[in-house]
């Protein structure tokens, strides 16, 4: 029953779409707003959008980027990215975000997500997971990856699971930009003992490492950037390849 | 043909808007004094039971969807917009819906789902009502209308889309769900 969604992810600094190798050396790729209008055409199924630098001075930029987004395209747009207070999610709403992107203000305000589900329902939020490794064993990073929590991976799971979220996005930051393939190992870690929807993102290379991912039937999207982005594969081929592999895609 | 979206300040109004605009002349109210005549009322999706019911009251809006409902005026609702429509929710227990429907809404429950709803699902409607397609949802809750005939289409068990004389109530979201969801959203319109 689980249809699995392609999910393209813009990171933004500034009011460029940029893409780096293991969350550094950022590079700007282009206008987002392009990129977002060819995926939508494409046949995206979602799309992610996460400001980088998120400080007080870039914060319009976004805004108005999410804005110009927004007004052709007719697919769930979830923003991420310095999100503190309850006044900067209206502030998105309002230009077209219709859910919400957490990771830092997770760690740092533990009533944040009770207080965001009270006034727009749990299953708006999306938690994302910037996974890194260090010593074998998978730590929560935050800050784009900047700042270790020193919290494992499958322990901050286990306690997201419980405050019931809409989904969780599971970044690698190891793998991120470097096209070698989805961390199976990392996608091993979560496994059945989650319940709600599961998105793997990070290291897409080519159609066999989304086909590989699919595999895993507890995850119900996949994320990737640089492999859209640097034209490797087109969305619709990839959502049609995967369909005659008999992945059950969106149609 | 002018349709009214009802800004509850919890929505993902851009995203009604926009899709709307597509279809007619779109006018945003934020409180009752701002409504003026309306072809056609919207009440907006996202948000929680509690938080929707509590601005509906404080904004003054419970009278407007009521009377407009009551004189035949075309109402849509879209997720939450539906469900603050029932009697009751799980959701938020303490607080009174519109009950402008008989019925409650309730925690979804089905072992073969993660959950909550998130992403697209295959709708079935009865007698071709619209066409049977994948609508993205996002939802914990769904409504359980006391006559079940109102419910003209289903995703597995769940109420999808919901119509009462002149109320149509969708569980998800046609404003999100691609060219088809707007298509559906103009047929409503222009039923």
């Amino acid at each position: 029953m689980n249809k699995v969604r392609i999910i393209p992810k813009l990171e933004i600094k500034n009011s460029h779409l940029i893409k780096g190798l293991q969350y550094e050396g950022l590079r700007k790729v282009g206008d987002p707003i392009d990129f977002a209008k060819k995926y939508y055409e494409d046949g995206a199924d979602q799309i992610n959008i996460i400001d980088i630098v998120s400080s007080l001075y870039t914060r319009d930029n976004l805004y108005e980027i999410i804005d110009k987004i927004t007004d052709n395209i007719f697919i769930p747009i979830c923003v991420g990215g310095g999100i503190k207070k309850i006044e900067n999610i209206v502030k998105l709403l309002d230009c077209g975000a219709d859910r919400v992107i957490i990771n830092s203000e997770a760690f740092r305000n533990k009533e944040f997500i009770n207080d965001i589900g009270n006034i727009f329902g749990k299953q708006f939020i999306s938690i994302s997971i910037e996974a890194k490794k260090f010593n074998n064993e998978y730590y929560c990073m935050m800050d784009h990856g900047r700042e270790n929590t020193n919290i494992k991976v499958n322990e901050w799971v286990k306690y997201i699971n419980k405050l019931g979220v809409g989904e969780i996005i599971i970044n690698s930051v190891d793998n991120d930009g470097m096209e070698s393939g989805f961390d199976l190992s990392l996608i091993r870690l979560l496994d059945n003992n989650t319940k709600c929807p599961i998105v793997i993102s990070g290291g897409a290379g080519n159609f066999n490492h989304f086909l590989e991912a699919t595999k895993f039937d507890y995850i119900s999207g996949l994320s990737a950037s640089s492999v859209f982005h640097f034209n490797k594969i087109n969305i619709l081929d990839l959502k049609k390849s995967l369909k005659d592999n008999k992945v059950n895609t969106v149609e | 043909m002018k349709a009214t979206i009802l800004n509850l300040g919890i929505n993902n109004i851009k995203s009604i808007r926009s899709a709307m605009e597509k279809i007619c002349e779109t006018e945003v109210v934020s409180n009752k004094n701002e409504f003026t005549n309306a072809d056609i009322v919207i009440l907006p999706g996202n948000g929680s039971f509690g938080k929707g019911i509590e601005e509906i009251n404080k904004r003054g809006f419970d009278s407007v969807i009521k009377d407009s409902y009551l004189c035949g005026k075309k109402i849509i609702g879209i997720c939450l917009g539906l469900q603050l429509m029932m009697n009751t929710s799980e959701e938020s227990q303490e607080i009174k819906g519109l009950g402008l429907i008989d019925g409650i809404v309730s925690r979804i429950n089905d072992e073969s789902l993660r959950l909550p709803l998130l992403g697209w699902y295959d709708v079935k409607f009865k007698d071709g009502f619209f066409e049977n397609k994948s609508y993205f949802f996002n939802n914990n809750y769904a409504v359980n209308p006391k006559d079940s005939r109102l419910v003209i289409g289903k995703f597995n068990n769940i109420a999808a889309f919901i119509k009462q004389k002149n109320f149509y109530g969708f569980q998800f979201h046609p404003e999100k769900s691609g060219k088809h969801g707007i298509e559906l959203l103009k047929k409503t319109i222009y039923r």
